[in-house]
Formats: structure tokens, sequence, C-alpha cells
């Protein structure tokens, strides 16, 4: 009987860093040794580009329009380390369906036994956004993905955006969706940063994952077309992605995350706005 | 919201569809999944007195029958395709463009897809017709809005007023099963009076008759459903409008509704008064004749009904003062916004307490037809099985009509009058004679 991979799927807010992120994790992932799958789910197509040296990759949806029987390599490309890099693809902004457009491209992928014939152990999917609609909550629900993860900075859209992924969560939480992992928070700055995540996570009952710094590393390799773990990988910001990766693909531990309604999360970003200021005007004060 | 079942009324796109297949010359071009227009076919159609056929309607609408790839990429590109096919197959004077639900969520640019047909000569308009965007009957106000758009640009100027011309809205085609029966019977009473009817939908009505809607002297609507298209042609053209809840079946309904129209126009009130009395001494020549059946099998029944409320009224006034019936229960199908609204004066001078409902949930109307037990049902034929159980004459008169061939009859007016005391006698009778 063919192993099962597990599915894990990569939310947060639009520009949060879930590509680089999650080619990251593959990266670490395939370096560790496993088969790695990594789905980008965002009409842009642009989230495995790390791992294939920018190379061009042609998506599921375009290739399925034009021809009606696909073979694996019709639309994957072996990427860094043995990562399958796959990108669902998706219609010309403004037109079309992009929800639907995920639905039908993991669908197709099923169909295919693409995770089957490749022997995954882990399938990361990037999925793009906010969930705006029923298509983007797909890798949420019908048991699809094992566990979600969420990237957050600790920027006060990032943490909104974060929520209502929680909220889509906790929906379908009771009808075999998926749960979710934890926080990752990215691309960090300031004193506060940590200990803000921290308390959000704290309130709304999900837990963290890791801190990733902002990174001059990240980006530099990211501008070479690679990710921090195959251009920089003694870099403590590889092996910060190594520990995520180890984290996530051995910790199967998830929660069902109690979201704040709108006028809690605002309060509570207020209450956190206030604390920095006055600290930071004390710290003037002090000078 | 409630859970309904056996819905009596068809979606926007259907209403939409049959507006534009009882104009001639009109060729419906469906943007939607494939059975969209099958489903006129089947609901406007087959089980609406056996109608809906015709040079585009049935199964011979034009449709893109979108797929998958259409919802992620959008199906304009396919629009065009069947646009630039319909129009080698079709000579149509109108290309009415109807989308469907799913283009409408995903945003399909029909309006561009029209715009370039129209850029290559053939005539073209579009009508938004998202299935949930409501019933049958917005469908109808919708595709009505956009024709008169397409016509009025094409209507002869200057825009003088024809006097006496009238333009009817609120008989809606393929959800009304007697639609064109009652468009043609009220053209002949108001022309009769020296008025000039346009009814724009069925029998030999084309488009060069929506050209003509700008000329007319009132634009009268006859239920809920042509209320907002006169009142937007009272902003168009600066018409008049006149609004009645229902249609008017028998003399004094007809006489009223004319005379009111008269009013309205400052027209001569005795051609109307010499008219009517020449249609009443008519309908008294024949239910005189009527009289000692109605009376030797005592036909007086008490009934209740289910239907869209321009009909259910309409009828249940002729039969409660003309035929001396009892109406037990009237169900409104139509218009369940009007719920707050009072209805008391539609059966007023009725000694017996009328039960007046709103809904359109098949369950809930059978058990409100089953109380009281009424001699007789007028309603759909899903009715009939109720009335058998109950042992009630029954008449199939809304939608869905699937015992009964409908085409040019109707109940509106002075002879159609007439017609239902035909009917309503035939199966009174039926009823009896198998008992």
């Amino acid at each position: 009987m063919a192993k099962k991979a597990t599915h894990i799927a990569i939310y947060g807010k639009g520009g949060i860093g879930k590509s680089t992120t999650t080619s990251n994790i593959s990266a670490a992932l395939a370096v560790m040794g496993y088969r790695v799958i990594q789905v980008g789910c965002d009409p842009k197509s642009d989230s495995t580009s790390t791992l294939r040296n920018g190379d061009f990759l042609p998506t599921v949806l375009d290739t399925v329009r034009e021809q009606s029987q696909l073979k694996i390599e019709d639309i994957s490309k072996v990427g860094f380390a043995g990562v399958l890099c796959v990108e669902a693809g998706g219609p010309l902004p403004g037109v079309g369906c992009a929800g639907r457009g995920i639905n039908s491209a993991i669908t197709l992928l099923t169909e295919m036994k693409v995770f089957e014939e490749f022997k995954a152990d882990i399938v990361l999917y990037d999925v793009l956004g906010d969930v705006v609609c029923g298509g983007f909550a797909v890798p949420i629900r019908n048991g699809l993905t094992n566990r979600i993860y969420v990237v957050s900075s600790q920027d006060f859209m990032a943490i909104y955006a974060a929520n209502n992924l929680f909220k889509c969560v906790a929906k379908y939480a009771n009808s075999g969706g998926a749960l979710l992992g934890g926080v990752i928070g990215n691309n960090l700055y300031g004193s506060h940063a940590e200990e803000l995540i921290t308390d959000f996570t704290q309130k709304t009952n999900s837990a963290i994952i890791d801190f990733v710094p902002k990174s001059l590393v990240i980006s530099q390799a990211e501008l070479h077309g690679k990710t921090a773990v195959e251009a920089y990988p003694d870099s403590k910001e590889a092996q910060k992605y190594r520990d995520i990766a180890k984290k996530i693909i051995s910790d199967e531990t998830v929660t069902t995350p109690n979201p704040m309604d709108g006028l809690a999360l605002r309060d509570w970003a207020r209450g956190w706005g206030d604390k920095i200021l006055k600290e930071r005007t004390n710290a003037v004060f002090t000078i | 919201m409630k859970n309904m079942e056996s819905l009596r009324t068809q979606c926007a796109l259907q209403g939409a569809l049959s507006a534009a297949n009882a104009i001639g010359g009109v060729i419906p071009v469906v943007h939607s999944t494939a059975g969209c227009a099958y489903q006129n076919y089947l609901a406007g159609g087959l089980a609406n007195g056996g109608q809906g056929a015709g040079l585009a309607g049935g199964l011979a609408v034009p449709s893109t029958n979108i797929v998958e790839k259409h919802v992620v990429f959008g199906g304009s590109a396919r629009l065009r395709e069947q646009l630039k096919n319909a129009v080698k197959v079709f000579e149509g004077k109108l290309f009415l463009v109807l989308s469907g639900c799913t283009p409408n969520l995903v945003g399909d640019d029909s309006k561009a897809m029209v715009e370039e047909i129209e850029t290559q000569g053939y005539p073209a308009a579009y009508v938004q017709a998202s299935g949930f965007h409501g019933s049958a009957y917005t469908g109808y106000e919708l595709a009505v809005r956009s024709l008169v758009d397409f016509a009025s640009k094409k209507t002869a100027s200057p825009l003088t007023t024809v006097k006496g011309l009238i333009n009817i809205f609120g008989i809606v085609p393929g959800q009304d099963t007697f639609w064109q029966g009652e468009l043609l019977s009220l053209s002949r009473e108001f022309s009769a009076a020296g008025l000039i009817l346009n009814p724009l939908f069925g029998f030999n009505q084309t488009v060069e008759n929506w050209k003509n809607i700008p000329h007319a002297s009132l634009n009268l609507s006859l239920s809920t459903w042509g209320s907002g298209i006169v009142e937007y042609l009272k902003e168009k053209f600066g018409t008049p409008a006149l609004k009645r809840s229902f249609v008017p079946v028998g003399a004094e309904d007809t006489k009223q509704l004319l005379l009111d129209i008269a009013g309205k126009l400052n027209f001569d009130e005795k051609q109307i008064n010499n008219h009517a009395e020449k249609k009443e001494q008519e309908a008294d020549y024949f239910i005189s004749q009527f009289a000692e059946a109605y009376f030797n099998f005592n036909f007086q029944t008490d009934f209740s009904i289910a239907g869209p409320l321009s009909q259910a009224v309409g009828i249940s006034r002729f039969l409660a003062y003309n035929l001396g019936f009892t109406p037990k229960t009237i169900i409104i199908t139509d218009a369940p916004q009007l719920k707050d609204e009072p209805i008391g004066d539609i059966l007023p001078h009725i000694d017996t307490k009328v039960n007046v409902f709103f809904t359109e949930d098949g369950n809930e109307i059978s058990g409100l037809l089953k109380k009281g037990n009424p001699g007789l049902i007028l309603g759909s034929t899903i009715d009939r099985i109720t009335a058998e159980e109950k042992g009630a004459a029954h008449l199939s008169i809304s939608l869905p009509v699937s015992d009964r061939i409908v085409l040019n009859r109707g109940y509106a007016g002075y002879s159609g009058a007439l017609n239902l005391i035909e009917d309503i006698g035939t199966v009174l009778l039926k009823r009896r004679t198998q008992k």
C-alpha cells in the first residue's frame, strides 16, 4: 500500500512571506531526506520560484486548458534537493474565479495521483492571501490537509488576517476540516514583535511554532532566486528554517483556534498600541 | 430562511428567457451552464400548459453551456463564440444575451461581448439574469427594462404621444400560464372600447411593437411585477402610470379598469360605457343559458385558490361576486413581500371570513388547501393530489400546469369570464359524475 503523505497548508496575509517561508521549509525538509511536494495555490504562480532558480513552470490550470491528457512532468518541475514544484495557477486578474481554480487544480492533482506516484512524505500548499471566499478555504475543508499553519508579522493587518483564518478553521473544525498547527512569526522587527504575537496566540488558543526575524540574508538569497537554506546553508536563518521544518514534520499537535470577534480584536490591538507608544515616549523622556 | 419544497416559481433566468421567447424576432442567447436553458423547456414550457417552443425556444435556445474551465478562466470568450454562431443560424431582430448564475458570479463581461457583436452590425442587448437574483417575475422585469432600453433607442422621433395607446405590463409569459390568452382578451376589450393596447408579448408582437413604447399615453400594470416597470417608464419618458394589483375577470372589474383608464386619459367615458353595456348583455345571455345547469347540478360551491396574486384575486372576485361561490382560503404564491401589506379590500362585502396566506412552500400550501374541505380547489397541477384526497374538484390555473394544454385561453375580461365558467363547470361536473 502506498504511504500516505502529510498535507500541510500555509496561509497568511498577502506579502507577509508565505512563499519564502514555505519554500525554505520545503528546502529544509528535502535536505533532511524527505520527499517533498510544494503546491503554489496562487494565480500569480510564483510560490516555488526560489526552489527552481526562477525557471519557467507551466501552471496546472494553463496546461489543462491547452491539453486534455496531463502527465506529472507537464505540470511540475523538480527543484532544489528534489522538491517537486507545482503551481496551480489561475485566471488573469479580474477574470474568472481563482477560488474555483484552486479547487479544480487540487482535484486534478488528486485524480492524477501525483502525491502517490511521487511517493511524497509531505505536501505543502502555499495558499494566497486572505480567505476571501469558499474557494480559498478548500485546502482547509474536507480533510484535504492534515493541519494548517499561519504566517504572520506583528503588523495589525497581518494579525487581522490570521484571526480571519482562525475563523475559517474554527468553522470547519467539526466537519472534518484541518485544524491549526500554529503561527509562524515572520519578518519580525522591533522589541515587542515576539511578545505581541505570543499574546495573540494565547488569546486565541493557538501555538507559536517559531519566530523568524527580518533578515537581509533571506532577502539576499531571494534576490538570487534561491532559498536561504540553499544559498546560505550555514546561516542562522537556514538553521531557523530547519528547526521549523523539524517541528512541522514531527509535531502533530493541533488546536481549534478561538478567534476574537471584531471589537475584541480592535480593543486588543489598541491596548498594544498604547503600550508600545507609552514605552517609547518614556524612552524619549529618559534620554 | 425557511426551507421550502415544490416551489411554483421559476428563477430569474427562466423569467427573462420566457419573456425573450414571447417576442417575435428576439433570439435569446443563454450564457450559463447546460441545464439552465433546458429548465425553461421543462418548467416554462411542458409544465406550463404545453407552451414554450418557438423559433429559438424550447430545445432550440442557443446556449454557451459553460463548463469548469469557463468558471476558472472566465467564459466571455465562449459567449463571443456562441454569439458568432447564433447570428449565423438565426435571422434575429435582437440577440438578447441572458447571463445566468455562474457567469455573473465570476464576473464575465457579457456587456463587452454584446457591444462587440453590435459593432459587427447585429442588434444585441443583454440581461444580467442570475437565477439567484430572484424569481421568474424578477427576471421578467429585468428583461423588460433591457428590451425597453434597446428598443427605445430605435424609436422614431419626435416622441409624439398617441392618444389611447396603452402599454401593458405585469402579465408574465412562461410563469402566468394564461398570459397569451389574457393579453389577447384584453386587447380585444380595449380595442372595442376605443383604446389601443400594446401587448408587447405573444402573437404578432415583435421588436417593432417595443419601439412604440415611448409613444403610449399610458402604461398599465396589472400585477406587482409591472409596478417597477411603469415607474421606470414614467421616469424615462414621462408617461403616466396606472397600477392595479390583479387581472380583471368578468364584467364589473373589466369595466372598472376601463373607466379608471378613461379617467386617467381624459377619455370619453361614454364609449367605455357603451362597450361595457354590449359586453354585459353578451355575458348575461350566456350566463342565463347556463342558469339551468347551474341550479340543476348544484354548482354553487366553496373554493380555495393558490396562485400568483394578480390571478388569484381576479378569479376569486369573479367567483365570489358573480357566481356566488364562497371563498375559503386564498394562497398567494408569488409575492411574499406583500405579506405585511393590508389586502383586506381584495374581497370586500364578503360575509364569510376569507383566510389569506402568502407562501410558496408546497407542503404548507397543501395543508392550507385541505383545511375547510372546499368543494373546488384552483391551483397548480401539484394541488390535484390534495384535491383528490379531499374529494374536491380541481382546476389547474397556476404553474406548474401539466394536466391541460393552454394556448390562447385566458380568464381576463368579459370573454375570459365565460372561459372560466366553462372550465370550472366542467371540473365540477366531472367530480359529480365520478362520485
